[in-house]
Parts: C-alpha cells; sequence; structure tokens
C-alpha cells in the first residue's frame, strides 16, 4: 500500500491512532492560535502555518499507517462474517418456509371447508386464495 | 365455533414471542450507517484541491515537499478504499441479516394458526375436547419458531462478535483517517490562501483572500463532521454488538433494551451529519 511499507508497522494501530490523534489536536491548536491572531500573513504566523501543515501531514500519515496495520485481519473477518451472513439467511429461508408450509395447510382446509357449506361463491374464493398462497410459496422457493 | 377460546388461544402464541424490536432498529440503523459509501470512496479525492494548491509556486516555496507528500496519501488511500467499502458492505449485510431475524413477525404464525382452526372447526373434523389438543399443538408451533429464531438469532450474534468487533474497529480506523486527511487538505489551503495573501500589501486583497480561506473552510469543517460522526458511529456500533454478545441468551432484557435504546439516537443523529436521514 502506497510508497509507506505497512508491514513494518511495528506498533499496535490504537497506539498509532492515539499519536495521530494527539499530533492532530496539536495542529488544531496551531490553527486556532494562527486564525484568532488577526494578521496571519506576518513571516511568524506563516512560520507556524508551515508547522501546522507539516504536522497534519505527519498524523494523516500516521491515522493511514493505522488502518493498513489492520489489512489481514480485516481480510480475514470479512471472510468469515460473510460465511457467517450466508447461514443466517439460510435459517431465515427455513423460517420462512415453515409459515409458508402452514399457509398452505391452512389454504387447502379452507378450501374444504367452504365446500363442505355447499356455498359455490365461498368455495371460489377460497380456490383463489388458495392459488395465490400457492403462488406466493412458489415465488419464495425460488427467492 | 366458541370464539372467546380461540382469541384467548391467539393472545397466548402471540405472547409467547420475544420482543426484539429494539434489536431490530439498531440492526437496521447500523446497517445504513455500516453503507455510508459516499465518506469513504470520497477518501482519495479529499486531496483533489490542496494539490493544486500545494503546487503554486508560494506554497512550494516554503513547502517544497507537500506534492510528494498528498500525491502518497492519495495513492495509499486508493489503495486502502476497496477493502473498506467491502468491509462496510459486509457489516451492512450482517445487519440488514440481524435485524430480519430480529423481526417480531418471523415466528408469528398466528394467523396461520387462526386460520387452520377456523377451517378443522367448519369441517366439523374436531370437537370441543380436540380442539383444546389442536389449539395447544397449535401453539406449540409459534412457540417452537420463536424458539428457533431465538437460538438463531443467539448463535449469530455470538459466532460474529469478533469478526463485528474488528471490521467495526477498522472503518473507526478508516473514518478517522479520512477525517485527518480532511485537516491536512484544509491546512494546506490555509496555507495557500495565507501565502498569497503575504504576497500582497494591500488590506482589500487580504480581507477577500481570507475571506476566500473560511469558506474553504466550511467546507472542509462539514467532511470532517462527516468522517468524525462515522468514526463515532462505528465505535457505538462495535460497544453496542458487544453488549447483544454478552446478552445473547436474553436478547428482549433490560440490559440489551437500554444500551440499544441510547445507542440508537446517536446512529439516526450520525446519519444526519451524512445526509441520509
Amino acid at each position: 500500500m502506497a510508497d509507506q511499507p505497512s508491514q513494518n508497522v511495528a506498533r499496535a494501530p490504537q497506539e498509532l491512532i492515539d499519536l495521530s490523534d494527539a499530533l492532530s489536536n496539536f495542529s488544531d491548536n496551531l490553527d486556532d492560535y494562527i486564525k484568532s491572531s488577526g494578521d496571519p500573513f506576518t513571516p511568524e504566523m506563516q512560520q507556524l502555518r508551515n508547522l501546522d501543515t507539516h504536522i497534519a501531514a505527519a498524523a494523516a500519515l500516521i491515522a493511514r499507517l493505522a488502518v493498513e496495520a489492520m489489512v489481514d485481519e480485516v481480510r480475514t473477518a470479512v471472510g468469515d462474517l460473510k460465511k457467517q451472513v450466508a447461514r443466517a439467511r439460510q435459517t431465515l429461508q427455513d423460517i420462512t418456509n415453515v409459515k409458508t408450509a402452514m399457509s398452505l395447510v391452512a389454504a387447502v382446509l379452507n378450501v374444504a371447508a367452504s365446500i363442505s357449506t355447499g356455498d359455490p361463491l365461498a368455495s371460489a374464493k377460497s380456490v383463489i386464495a388458495l392459488v395465490n398462497v400457492l403462488s406466493n410459496a412458489v415465488d419464495v422457493a425460488g427467492a | 365455533m366458541n370464539y372467546n377460546r380461540l382469541i384467548v388461544l391467539l393472545v397466548l402464541v402471540t405472547s409467547a414471542c420475544a420482543n426484539l424490536s429494539t434489536v431490530r432498529d439498531f440492526a437496521k440503523t447500523s446497517s445504513i450507517v455500516a453503507d455510508n459509501e459516499p465518506v469513504i470512496s470520497g477518501w482519495p479525492h479529499v486531496y483533489d484541491t490542496a494539490r493544486m494548491m500545494a503546487a503554486s509556486p508560494q506554497v512550494r516555496k516554503a513547502a517544497p515537499d507537500f506534492q510528494s507528500k498528498l500525491k502518497n496519501e492519495v495513492k495509499g488511500a486508493n489503495a486502502d478504499v476497496p477493502l473498506a467499502l467491502e468491509a462496510g458492505k459486509t457489516l451492512s449485510l450482517y445487519m440488514n441479516v440481524l435485524g430480519a431475524l430480529a423481526d417480531d413477525s418471523l415466528p408469528d404464525v398466528s394467523e396461520q394458526a387462526s386460520n387452520i382452526l377456523s377451517s378443522l372447526d367448519s369441517l366439523g373434523v374436531i370437537n370441543d375436547k380436540t380442539k383444546d389438543a389442536t389449539g395447544s399443538l397449535l401453539k406449540l408451533i409459534g412457540m417452537s419458531m420463536d424458539a428457533w429464531r431465538g437460538q438463531a438469532i443467539g448463535d449469530l450474534i455470538k459466532k460474529s462478535n469478533g469478526d463485528v468487533q474488528t471490521i467495526a474497529s477498522f472503518l473507526a480506523a478508516t473514518a478517522n483517517a479520512i477525517e485527518k486527511a480532511d485537516k491536512l487538505a484544509m491546512s494546506v489551503s490555509d496555507q495557500y490562501w495565507e501565502a498569497t495573501g503575504a504576497l500582497s500589501k494591500d488590506p482589500g486583497v487580504q480581507a477577500l483572500l481570507l475571506r476566500a480561506e473560511r469558506q474553504d473552510d466550511q467546507v472542509y469543517a462539514t467532511r470532517i463532521a462527516q468522517a468524525d460522526a462515522a468514526q463515532g458511529a462505528f465505535k457505538k456500533i462495535a460497544a453496542a454488538h458487544a453488549v447483544l454478545e454478552k446478552n445473547a441468551d436474553s436478547l428482549s432484557g433490560d440490559a440489551v433494551r437500554n444500551t440499544l435504546s441510547n445507542d440508537i439516537p446517536v446512529l439516526i443523529a450520525a446519519l444526519r451529519v451524512f445526509h441520509l436521514d
């Protein structure tokens, strides 16, 4: 990554982040001082601004090195988490399948109950409902 | 048909389900936060203007090495962005599936149970005695579905916590690096305007240049606030998930509810800063 040898980063990422934060805070304070001076165009303020930018550059570099120090661990974690997500999705599908099966049973029984009453309109509605449940079940299975 | 008995049965089935609405809300909000592509993908472009300013004679005179430093930062950011985006997407997918499992309507089969019982009653295949037994069986199915979901969600949280901690910490560190990049770009911008102002002795020109500097600062301040909010949100996600892992066997308990109730507004506030609300 970049020109800096991230594999040679000896410090733990959190230490690097802390160091970057400390430098960044110092840079922020310098920036406040320059901007509140009223005249940032004097040679002294120009020198301070140059120092501020160098410190900000060091803070940015160290923060990026902290990110790069975590890369290997993160690649493994991303791979593992993807597997967990796939398993969880399968569980979601299984639970949905059970609900679908119960809906099918309910729809079939509803048709039978409607027919037993001898009401043709109710029977027709029940059959339509069954077809809808079947169609949804096919969609869920195909998803 | 004895409707009172049926209603009592349905209430029992429904009340048997655990209330995981706070877990669902946390997961859904975290999913949107983790998929916060604009902040991460914008990292290499943070320096677009700063690089032009660093190439100006007045900045080169004071800091001849800035151009190469910024070039290296862009190169590094370009190399780091793909993994950060993939990590964010993966965390978002995880939170999405966690939210789906935590949706209390998932294991609820009271409607199906009601329809089955009603039809069986209409068919006359069950009498008052067998109706109780059938109702109990359907209630058992509802409770089993909820227990199944509870087991699955607990296992998922326990097995994933290490990976979630690693990824959330990485994304927080990435947001931190982006914040530092924006601060560096702002410093270069400040240096450019101030070095340009130093070339002129005209107070009017200097005032105009200071105004331009403040306007640039405001643009950077917005981006810095977004990166800072992202950093805070990722840290919050990691901490909240650790609480979930600790209480994975009692996710509807007060410990989880209280923690997530405090954390969800922080995540929503972060989304407002990202302009994603």
